[in-house]
């Protein structure tokens, strides 16, 4: 029980904003401590039970150590600095403007092609920068005025540019899947593989919709005229090609040599980081300050994760040695219905209302470890249930108030834009992405994945 | 004085910060150098191999010191990103004390006989070939927290004069992210202005 409670102690502290790294790290060394004096009790006297106590508790961290060491061994973690290096690199090369400017009245002559344009932007800069918050950012200073001037919707505008700016999250390679894959330990090259077809349904599923919203009101997303200035389609179809050959042909490398298993997602985010300075000696935007910039930035992400997970091995270790893993398993393996759906449902509902609350990073070390071995029980293929998290974990993104989105685009629109647009432009976003979650629980084979372990 | 002393620790931590980033550099050459010798050449090092996990763990383990001074790790924002300066100084005071100076203390004194019996042992890597002195980076483990240690006495400093309206409170990283995002895009102007259809006016 005392695992537990420490789970609920732990969120309760997290709510006063200090680190979550620290938090639960404090937490679970003071909880076990607590669970040491109850383990050994005051039957020898007050002084005997606390030094003994004491010893008990400090003992589950005996194993600390230990366990920091096979993180630093850990080379599938190793791809997280690196691939976050590549993104920012390619987010100094202009990569994100190139694309907007190329793109942006690509479509612009059929009703909604303006936000069209932008969800395919969002989808090629989840491809290769897979930063959520520069990609929102450029959207929000390049795209939003081009829809603001031709009377688009408000929360249609505002909404997709937050969607499509999270696309990160799911396209590969996405660090989320790389540190889902360390979880539960499958090859991140087959978690990326089997995202692409969920994320580009996605993809594909926001385009219909601002198609349908389109066309049924009028007035919602409006055609643009016709502008002779702006060159012929043709042109202006090379000029788009033009723009992303050399970073979809980088990509393509990354993640193509990463599905064919000649290289490991290690070795490709190397490869791919050097492609990258490469592309910016290239585009002639190449400093050394963009690689200090990119090397800072990096190391910054990577230590708040690394962070998170010696916080989370902490919690880990006293939540399993207290027996909270048992009184969780015990539960879920009691939920109404049929066992496995039950357990998938009550988990997807669960980490959607972590997500208003928690980052993906904590929620991928501290809940999904729980749930691992309980769905291997069950008979789930983790996989299956890795692509599930992560998609649920991208909603957690467009969540408001506290979506991470939602605060980027917020920094970056005109006073025009009231925060309640945004709030409203992404519920249909919202919808459409629990809508595709529900379609890979029930139908996961259609997209080629295989739901047994 | 107390201002002084800030700039100080701050300073140290940069240093930390270009050390780690310098490494993390390395750290990619070095997976490259690798991959290029084992599909071009066929050929390869166990030693260059274990290099790789080594620089990463620098990377990560000293780097958490620097993300600290940059007020880089992830905070559950809902309830502090409302709060006043000197509130959230308060909380970052009581955090360094009950939170980060235990679990630091603990791990850090936890870890040395971990180094200790490593280096008695003159452990090595298992593989032929491998690299020797493994107590070298498993001392990452207790020097990284003591750093962590050092660095967080600079934050709970740095908290200290916010509380005491010496200087304001930095920017929560990210709001300052996304001004940088901005302005970063804002030297581009012609960017924008291009695309809102106003060419002509360039």
């Amino acid at each position: 029980m005392i695992g537990i409670i420490m789970f609920f102690a732990s969120l309760v502290m997290l709510s006063f904003g200090f680190p979550v790294a620290f938090t639960f790290a404090a937490v679970s060394l003071f909880f076990g401590i607590l669970a040491g004096f109850i383990e050994v009790g005051f039957d020898n006297g007050i002084m005997e039970g606390l030094v003994d106590g004491l010893d008990e508790g400090l003992g589950m961290f005996d194993f600390m150590p230990y366990r920091i060491m096979s993180i630093m061994q850990n080379t599938i973690l190793m791809s997280v600095p690196m691939f976050i290096f590549m993104g920012i690199i390619l987010q100094k090369t202009g990569l994100a403007e190139k694309l907007l400017e190329s793109m942006a009245f690509l479509f612009g002559e059929i009703r909604g092609g303006v936000a069209i344009s932008t969800v395919l932007v969002g989808t090629l800069l989840a491809a290769s920068t897979g930063v959520v918050g520069a990609s929102v950012v450029a959207m929000g200073v390049i795209s939003l005025p081009v829809m603001m001037k031709y009377k688009y919707n408000l929360p249609l505008a505002t909404g997709t540019i937050c969607a499509s700016g999270t696309l990160g999250q799911i396209i590969p390679p996405s660090i989320v899947l790389i540190i889902l894959g360390d979880v539960f330990q499958v090859p991140v090259g087959d978690l990326f593989a089997a995202a692409v077809w969920p994320g580009l349904t996605l993809v594909a599923a926001y385009i219909i919709f601002i198609l349908i919203v389109s066309y049924f009101k009028k007035d919602m997303a409006p055609a643009i005229p016709k502008d002779e200035s702006r060159g012929s389609k043709s042109k202006q179809v090379i000029a788009a090609l033009i723009a992303i050959i050399p970073s979809l042909t980088l990509i393509v490398m990354v993640l193509g040599s990463i599905f064919a298993g000649i290289a490991t997602p290690t070795e490709s985010s190397a490869v791919g980081c050097i492609g990258a300075i490469l592309l910016a000696i290239l585009y002639r935007s190449f400093s050394i300050d963009m690689v200090k910039e990119a090397a800072f930035e990096s190391v910054k992400i990577t230590s708040m994760v690394f962070g998170i997970l010696i916080g989370a091995t902490a919690f880990s270790m006293v939540f399993t040695y207290t027996g909270g893993d048992e009184i969780v398993e015990h539960f879920m393996m009691n939920l109404p219905g049929d066992e496995k759906f039950a357990f998938i449902l009550f988990t997807m509902l669960a980490i959607f209302i972590l997500g208003f609350f928690i980052d993906f990073v904590e929620i991928s070390y501290i809940i999904v470890p729980i749930l691992v071995p309980i769905a291997m029980n069950l008979d789930i293929s983790p996989v299956w249930f890795a692509i599930l998290i992560a998609m649920n974990l991208q909603t957690s993104f467009l969540t408001p108030p506290f979506g991470f989105s939602l605060f980027y685009l917020k920094g970056v629109v005109p006073a025009s834009v009231r925060t309640i647009d945004i709030y409203k432009g992404v519920v249909p976003f919202i919808l459409i992405q629990i809508f595709v979650l529900m379609i890979i629980v029930f139908f996961p084979e259609f997209f080629g994945i295989n739901p047994k372990a | 004085m107390l201002l002084k002393l800030e700039r100080g620790f701050d300073k140290f931590a940069d240093i930390i910060g270009y050390f780690t980033a310098f490494v993390m550099v390395l750290m990619i050459l070095n997976v490259t150098y690798d991959v290029v010798m084992r599909y071009f050449f066929n050929t390869g090092s166990i030693a260059m191999q274990e290099m790789e996990w080594h620089l990463f763990s620098v990377v990560i383990l000293l780097g958490i010191s620097y993300t600290l001074k940059e007020d880089g790790h992830v905070r559950v924002d809902i309830i502090y990103d409302r709060l006043t300066d000197k509130n959230k100084a308060k909380i970052n005071m009581a955090g360094v004390v009950l939170f980060i100076l235990p679990v630091a203390l603990l791990i850090g004194i936890e870890s040395i006989p971990y180094v200790i019996e490593s280096f008695n042992s003159n452990e090595q890597s298992g593989d032929p070939g491998g690299l020797p002195y493994r107590w070298i980076v498993k001392s990452l483990i207790p020097l990284s927290f003591f750093l962590l240690i050092i660095t967080s006495i600079g934050f709970f400093i740095k908290n200290l004069n916010v509380y005491k309206g010496l200087r304001p409170m930095d920017g929560y990283n990210l709001k300052g992210e996304i001004e940088n995002l901005k302005s970063e895009l804002e030297q581009h102007k012609h960017h924008v202005v291009d695309i809102d259809g106003k060419g002509e006016n360039k």
